[in-house]
């Protein structure tokens, strides 16, 4: 067992070279960049911990109350909302919500479009043909409005909405996954694998999965960003995450009606999702840098 | 000349596949004719829906029927209240075009130039500058950035109105807004295309026949580097489109993505069906402008002298 797990060790080494050697070399604004990324997965983690209010009490006395410096009271540190609610608390559960619809939605579009591009690439003909299509297609229509007709026929249950995240960019993973599975099944190893009677499933689990995954990795993290925002302009919307659930779009959604005499609900939300999509970006690109041209040992 | 009738045939079949997505989308979400009512519509106004629609005929003479009402313009009565939503839409679309060409013009106004600056200093400190400049705008949420700018121009300095659609003022924010995250892309692009361009033997050879750089840049590398930017465009309007949506709602712009949002909210399918179908429609066309303009722009293509064109 040992032997095979050192074994699988070596074949999934090609994905952690690509992270390999960050700590130290990085520059500066990459570092801030992880510093706040690990900021934010502690925040959504320990959401319970962090806030110090329950993110639904109701304070009527402390309506609309100002941040701190802002001739606010530390009893609430980034003010409340219309009803008295903590909006740093709220904050807090905000995005540990919105991460992990970004989280799911990402995972499901990364595994249908890689599975969608194998399929393609692996039986290729006719069925290949209305792959390749409906990837055209995808890529064609802005997914918004897509993702908002879905939501009409649909409805705006949890699940739908996860659903309705999670188709999103799977047309790039497909394509991705197809032109990397084509060129490595010409390759030596790929036919080796054949002539030693290894199945399709061994070939493209086994060996040419874990050849790929350092670039879907990379197309993944590049994904999160814009997931992220498409969770927060549906929840913006009203056709998102659902009270009493609240995403940093929601948020924003609320705050959006009393901008006049409370900047800070609807500002402090979309602050934390520019730094995130922006942290993921710069630590996204370097990524691709590393997945294209490795560092030489 | 193939490659034209290629793509319009192309751009034909992408139209009537749109067709038949929509009508099918509905169709598997239950009965449609109780869709396409108000929801406290009498049995006989169901009835009238189902006989007009032809909701009781076989599949393909129901999808015939459709595709009839579509390109005759009719598509169906709004839910909310009552109006034919061939009206709605249409009083609504030079409202979401002046918006869209307003935010377009920005971004490239803004995006090209600092491309192909930061090509030409590739390397060096502008460059770098624009780069960050660059993926800053395009990390920027366009909620986020609307309501920032709202905060400081229309309650602050009290310089521009922050909501309705009366007068050339009221367009300056959500073009701001809508186009400032396209302009981080198109500079991308431009950037990306420019330094190809640049790096070409043509340069030199430009060069080498007496041209100073900053001609060569002009006339040699700038012509080059538009094909692949208006290759870009396809993509850079559909950002737009789905852009718009948030936009015009938060400025209480009143356009086709507005509309869109109110008729999600309130299930209003006959409304939701055509601008889906419209966005659908009007991205075709854009893509096979783009083929268009691509074959105007790059002779190979259009003579169809290189192989690897199709």
């Amino acid at each position: 067992m040992a032997g095979r797990a050192a074994s699988l060790r070596g074949r999934w080494r090609g994905v952690l070279s690509a992270t390999r050697g960050w700590s130290g070399r990085a520059p500066l604004l990459e570092r801030i960049a992880w510093a706040w990324l690990a900021m934010v997965i502690v925040v959504a983690i320990g959401a319970e911990a962090i806030a110090p209010w329950d993110p639904q009490q109701i304070d009527l006395r402390n309506r609309l109350s100002p941040p701190v410096f802002f001739g606010g009271a530390w009893q609430h540190p980034l003010g409340t909302d219309e009803i008295g609610r903590d909006v740093f608390s709220r904050l807090v559960f905000s995005i540990r919500i919105s991460l992990l619809v970004a989280l799911v939605g990402v995972c499901v579009a990364t595994v249908l479009g890689t599975f969608l591009g194998f399929i393609a690439a692996h039986f290729g003909g006719w069925l290949d043909d209305a792959l390749m299509v409906l990837v055209d297609i995808q890529a064609t229509i802005p997914f918004f409005v897509l993702a908002l007709g879905l939501i009409a026929i649909l409805g705006t249950d949890l699940l739908v909405f996860l659903f309705v995240v999670g188709i999103y960019g799977w047309e790039r993973f497909a394509r991705l996954a197809r032109a990397m599975a084509l060129s490595a099944k010409e390759r030596g190893w790929a036919q080796a694998v054949r002539g030693l009677g290894g199945g399709s499933w061994r070939l493209y689990w086994r060996h040419i999965l874990p050849n790929v995954l350092g670039v879907i990795v990379v197309n993944a993290t590049l994904n999160f960003p814009e997931t992220v925002l498409l969770e927060s302009g549906l929840s913006f919307l009203g056709l998102g995450v659902q009270p009493p659930m609240t995403s940093l779009g929601s948020m924003m959604g609320d705050g959006r009606n009393h901008l006049t005499g409370a900047w800070w609900i609807a500002t402090f939300p979309g602050l934390a999702i520019f730094l995130t999509t922006l942290a993921v970006s710069i630590v996204g690109d370097r990524l691709q840098d590393r997945v294209n041209n490795p560092p030489r040992p | 000349m193939p490659y034209v009738l290629t793509r319009i045939a192309r751009a034909a079949l992408a139209a009537a596949l749109s067709v038949t997505i929509v009508f099918f989308a509905l169709r598997s979400a239950g009965d449609v004719a109780a869709m396409l009512v108000p929801v406290d519509a009498t049995a006989a106004a169901v009835e009238a829906i189902r006989a007009k629609w032809q909701l009781d005929a076989p599949l393909w003479r129901q999808f015939l029927t459709y595709t009839a009402n579509v390109f005759g313009g009719d598509l169906g009565i709004s839910m909310r209240n009552g109006t034919p939503v061939a009206d709605l839409i249409a009083a609504r679309i030079p409202v979401t075009l002046m918006l869209g060409c307003s935010a377009l013009l920005f971004a490239l106004l803004i995006g090209v130039p600092l491309g192909v600056m930061a090509a030409i200093r590739q390397g060096q400190a502008l460059d770098r500058a624009i780069i960050a400049t660059a993926v800053v705008g395009y990390a920027l949420p366009n909620i986020f950035l609307g309501i920032v700018l709202i905060l400081i121009f229309a309650m602050n300095l009290r310089w521009l109105p922050s909501a309705g659609a009366e007068g050339p003022a009221h367009l300056v924010l959500p073009a701001l807004t809508l186009g400032t995250s396209m302009a981080g892309v198109v500079a991308r692009f431009t950037r990306a295309a420019m330094t190809e361009a640049l790096r070409q033997p043509y340069m030199d050879a430009a060069m080498a026949r007496g041209m100073s750089r900053t001609e060569a840049v002009w006339y040699e590398a700038l012509p080059n580097a538009a094909i692949p930017v208006v290759t870009a465009l396809g993509f850079i309007v559909g950002g737009l489109i789905g852009g718009a949506v948030v936009v015009e709602t938060l400025f209480a712009w009143p356009g086709l993505g507005q509309l869109l949002a109110i008729a999600v909210a309130a299930r209003d399918l006959p409304v939701v069906q055509a601008i889906v179908l419209l966005t659908a429609l009007s991205m075709v066309t854009t893509n096979l402008i783009v083929d268009l303009l691509y074959a105007v722009l790059d002779p190979r293509v259009r003579l169809g002298a290189s192989g690897g064109a199709s």
